[in-house]
């Protein structure tokens, strides 16, 4: 009996030992450390930086936390850190901020919020932030079967810009319309729709998708709205769980058209891990390789660039004399207490 | 002896043994840039005492409370709200736990204490249940014959009563405990970490290797304290 187990354990230990070097966990050498000698370890900081305040929380949503044009980039670019960064749902950074919980956030610069809370955006002085600008990407079987949807949503696109789209969300998140009556709105205001809708197809329906978040809910019903104002027929799946919900099922086949962002494709679901600031650049890269490699058709791109903002309130921003994410990295780093 | 040693300890030291090789195996095999900077030995330490932390906390005073009242609502004097109770139990059991963390956000605000505080309550309900239930499902022959055996409530309650529900209160905490990781996951959309900081990012940039190692480093919690908490009512129920 006391045999057997011992060969069990016998046989468990062998294989934790013959996993661990199969692993070849080996080439990592910096572990290899005798506390009893301490081995020339050379003098690290030639003086500590001012102690950075406790008080200085960011809070931040689990993709920008982690992405290379996010947290990470934004920190060895500007030379600071946050004593502490709180991952939560995208949404919630916004009231977070506004509630004192945290002293800054990141958000999305459109966002209707922003102005609502009494909030302020910082100034990128160092133009970190990639650009997010917004195209309909649309799978090429259904703009060969609709060739016509890139002829109505092409100036669609080219009439959103950043005070427009901020506008759109501002109506729906603060003033509470719903998505499809904000847009629905605006396009009769820019005379994309009217009295006179064309006469309804009988063929297949175009499914067009979105991300959970406000803006992506309005851009999905100004697609519908547009589409079925010119007789396409069109089935609502808007408000999908995210970004890679919406695109898998893109890619499967299951969404034909939804509004996706240049630099969220570049990283995202291209594997790029370096962004790209300049427009016309990320986008030509983007709509080539999508093209390629999935058969997505990105249409033209918005004016509106929803890029990653950081954000604090506005009077700790006025008290403080904090304008740019340069003012804020000197004050985080030259120990002032959070606000 | 050996053979107690072997189940008690050496299954679940096998166990974080395979958690730690699925971390070194991760963490030095990352799948490019992005990988390698969420999988860190610091932010997989971080992320596990954080989920600890989140579950220990709330599951120690879920423990406590729900036993407590559960014994409370089972005396004679109390039975009539019992039931009552057991009814509004059930009923918050059937709230999804992403609900119950966003109803204590919207009240409470954000963080590691406010997710404490909510997985608290949701792991007091299959406690508290299973306590009330075993303890009034004692056959009532049993508790009348230990009457005229000459003992008083207190004993009654400690000799005959809570042995016989043990397995029964044991299988609440169980199904708490596995309930509660889970929910724990989910801390993470409200501020509180835990492994669902590397579940959701990884998730969020779509990098398998990371949603896995958070998701399966959850899991392996979930079955070393099912298993070690099953092995403890194996023993108890042998001693009593």
């Amino acid at each position: 009996m006391i045999m057997k187990r011992m060969l069990v354990m016998f046989l468990m230990v062998m294989l934790v030992a013959g996993s661990l070097f199969a692993i070849g966990c080996e080439p990592d050498e910096e572990v290899v450390e005798d506390p009893l000698d301490p081995v020339d370890e050379e003098p690290v900081d030639e003086e500590p930086p001012a102690e950075v305040d406790p008080g200085w929380v960011f809070a931040t949503d689990h993709e920008y936390s982690i992405r290379d044009d996010g947290y990470p980039g934004l920190q060895e670019l500007y030379g600071f850190e946050f004593a502490d960064v709180v991952t939560m749902d995208l949404g919630i950074t916004y009231g977070a901020l506004r509630d004192g919980d945290v002293p800054v956030a990141m958000g999305f610069a459109t966002d209707g919020r922003i102005a609502a809370y009494e909030l302020v955006n910082l100034v990128d002085d160092k133009q970190f932030h990639p650009v997010y600008n917004c195209s309909p990407v649309v799978r090429e079987e259904t703009l060969e079967m609709y060739p016509e949807i890139a002829d109505i949503l092409n100036p669609i696109a080219a009439a959103l810009d950043a005070d427009t789209m901020s506008s759109l969300n501002m109506q729906v998140d603060i003033e509470e319309y719903l998505p499809v009556e904000v847009a629905e709105e605006w396009l009769m205001a820019e005379g994309f729709i009217g009295d006179d809708p064309a006469d309804m197809g009988d063929g297949e329906p175009v499914v067009v998708g979105s991300k959970e978040f406000t803006e992506q809910l309005t851009l999905g019903q100004i697609a519908i709205l547009a589409l079925e104002y010119n007789g396409i027929p069109t089935v609502d799946e808007t408000g999908l769980g995210g970004t890679v919900v919406v695109r898998e099922a893109q890619e499967r086949g299951d969404v034909d058209l939804y509004w996706e962002y240049t630099g969220t494709a570049l990283i995202t679901h291209l594997g790029y891990d370096e962004a790209i600031t300049d427009p016309e650049e990320c986008y030509a890269l983007v709509a080539e390789e999508d093209l390629e490699r999935y058969g997505l058709v990105w249409l033209d791109y918005t004016p509106f660039d929803n890029t990653y903002t950081i954000m604090m309130r506005q009077a700790d921003a006025d008290e403080l004399g904090i304008t740019t994410i340069s003012d804020l990295a000197e004050a985080i780093m030259s120990g002032v207490p959070a606000p | 002896m050996l053979q107690n040693l072997y189940k008690l300890v050496l299954v679940p030291l096998f166990l974080v043994i395979v958690g730690v090789v699925i971390v070194i195996y991760t963490v030095n095999n990352p799948t490019d840039g992005l990988v390698a900077r969420m999988l860190t030995y610091d932010n997989v330490i971080r992320a596990l005492r954080e989920h600890l932390m989140l579950m220990l906390v709330s599951m120690i005073g879920a423990i406590t409370v729900g036993v407590l009242v559960g014994i409370m609502l089972s005396r004679p004097s109390l039975y009539y709200l019992g039931r009552g109770v057991e009814n509004v139990v059930n009923v918050g059991q059937t709230i999804p736990s992403l609900a119950i963390l966003a109803l204590f956000f919207t009240w409470l605000g954000l963080g590691f204490r406010v997710a404490v505080f909510a997985l608290f309550l949701y792991s007091i309900l299959p406690i508290l249940r299973n306590t009330f239930a075993g303890i009034t499902s004692v056959d009532d022959s049993i508790i009348e014959s230990a009457k005229g055996m000459g003992l008083n409530q207190f004993r009654i309650l400690t000799r005959i009563e809570l042995p016989l529900a043990f397995p029964i209160i044991i299988a609440g905490i169980r199904t708490a405990i596995v309930i509660n990781v889970g929910a724990a996951t989910l801390a993470t959309f409200i501020g509180g970490g835990g492994f669902g900081d590397l579940i959701v990012t990884g998730l969020s940039v779509r990098r398998d290797m990371v949603i896995v190692t958070g998701a399966g480093l959850a899991a392996l919690t979930a079955i070393i304290l099912d298993y070690v908490i099953g092995q403890i009512e194996i023993r108890v129920v042998k001693w009593t």
